[in-house]
């Protein structure tokens, strides 16, 4: 089954779930950053722009945020990352996603498009 | 690019903080420039890394020596600021291109391999000099860990690095201690004390060194880097 993933320039990935888009940290981000070991929660029901930051996440040697690819809702988050924040590294598009976003709008133009037949996206 | 350096006299824990944030916010707005900053903590203060635990310290022995604990941008461990040098910088994402973190890691510790060697000290990579080693466990005191760039001379680490990354900036603090109370700060990061313990340059240098000295080769380092 294919899938159409869209990443922003800084990194991170959106794909639609029926109504909702989940989004995530690359892998080519993920494994820049080193091993993952937090994640802060995010505020459930914020609405947020495109650009702004959503979470807060650390690796060895680096804090870094996650911005916001499109203007939005913040529906939920992953709680399998909050346990277990290395799923960010081991498995970037699959069980590593970080939240869920109801679009409201935002420029869709800049993401980049990518279309896979699996989740094999490197 | 053109580079902005600031010397600051020692500061409370919470200033230092605060202009480091400032830095940072300067060039996450768009300023096109390059912010070097060398400073000092007056009183002594720990800090911790952006998402470090708190739980992690000792509060009694905190709370019975009356220190500061503040938090910084980057990431890392807990370090006791006492007697060191400190620097902060503040970079448009663009002065690396799409370097990876590991890549700006390498590079940063080029920076400070030639401020130790005007020194006379020879230091290399971690993952140089510990070949056989585990590096990267997360660790609570900073000096306590091994990452793949942090320097070490002698086989023992010397200071500690680690960034913030914002959308146009690259942030990075680090610290060298001058003087170093291991002992201290393991009871203050609840760190058991092993024989192997990180170093400092009074005793690497056979002499003391003058602050003001040490701040110039330290600014020099840094700005041959950003000029190359």
């Amino acid at each position: 089954m294919s899938r159409v993933i869209k990443f922003t320039q800084n990194g991170e990935w959106i794909e639609s779930q029926g109504k909702v888009r989940r989004v995530g940290l690359s892998l080519q981000n993920a494994q820049e950053l080193g091993e993952v070991t937090f994640i802060s929660e995010a505020s459930l029901g914020k609405s947020v722009k495109q650009g702004e930051p959503i979470l807060s996440l650390e690796a060895s040697k680096a804090a870094f945020d996650l911005y916001a690819p499109l203007d939005g809702i913040i529906l939920g988050m992953n709680p399998a990352v909050l346990n277990n924040p290395g799923l960010l590294n081991s498995d970037p598009y699959g069980q590593g996603w970080l939240i869920e976003l109801e679009v409201t709008g935002g420029d869709e133009s800049v993401l980049q498009v990518v279309t896979v037949e699996d989740t094999t996206i490197t | 690019m053109n580079i902005e350096v600031i010397r600051d006299p020692a500061a409370d824990g919470q200033t230092n903080m605060d202009k480091d944030r400032w830095m940072f916010e300067r060039v996450e707005s768009g300023e096109n420039l390059i912010i070097l900053r060398i400073y000092a903590w007056q009183p002594r203060a720990i800090s911790l890394g952006a998402h470090q635990n708190i739980q992690d310290l000792n509060w009694d022995l905190i709370n019975e020596l009356n220190l500061t604990v503040v938090r910084r941008l980057t990431g890392g461990g807990a370090i006791l600021h006492e007697n060191e040098l400190t620097y902060s910088w503040a970079v448009p994402r663009a002065f690396f291109g799409d370097q990876s973190v590991q890549a700006t890691l390498e590079w940063s510790s080029q920076a400070l391999v030639s401020f130790y060697q005007s020194l006379g000290l020879q230091a290399q990579p971690a993952h140089q000099a510990y070949q056989n080693a585990t590096l990267g466990m997360r660790t609570v005191a900073c000096y306590a860990g091994k990452e793949r760039w942090d320097l070490v001379v002698h086989g023992r680490k010397i200071g500690g690095n680690a960034q913030r990354r914002g959308r146009r900036a690259i942030f990075q603090h680090g610290s060298i201690p001058l003087y170093l109370d291991w002992e201290l700060i393991c009871s203050l990061t609840l760190t058991p004390l092993t024989p192997e313990s990180p170093t400092c340059l009074s005793e690497l240098l056979p002499t003391p060194l003058d602050r003001g000295y040490l701040e110039q080769k330290l600014e020099e380092s840094w700005r041959r880097s950003f000029q190359k």
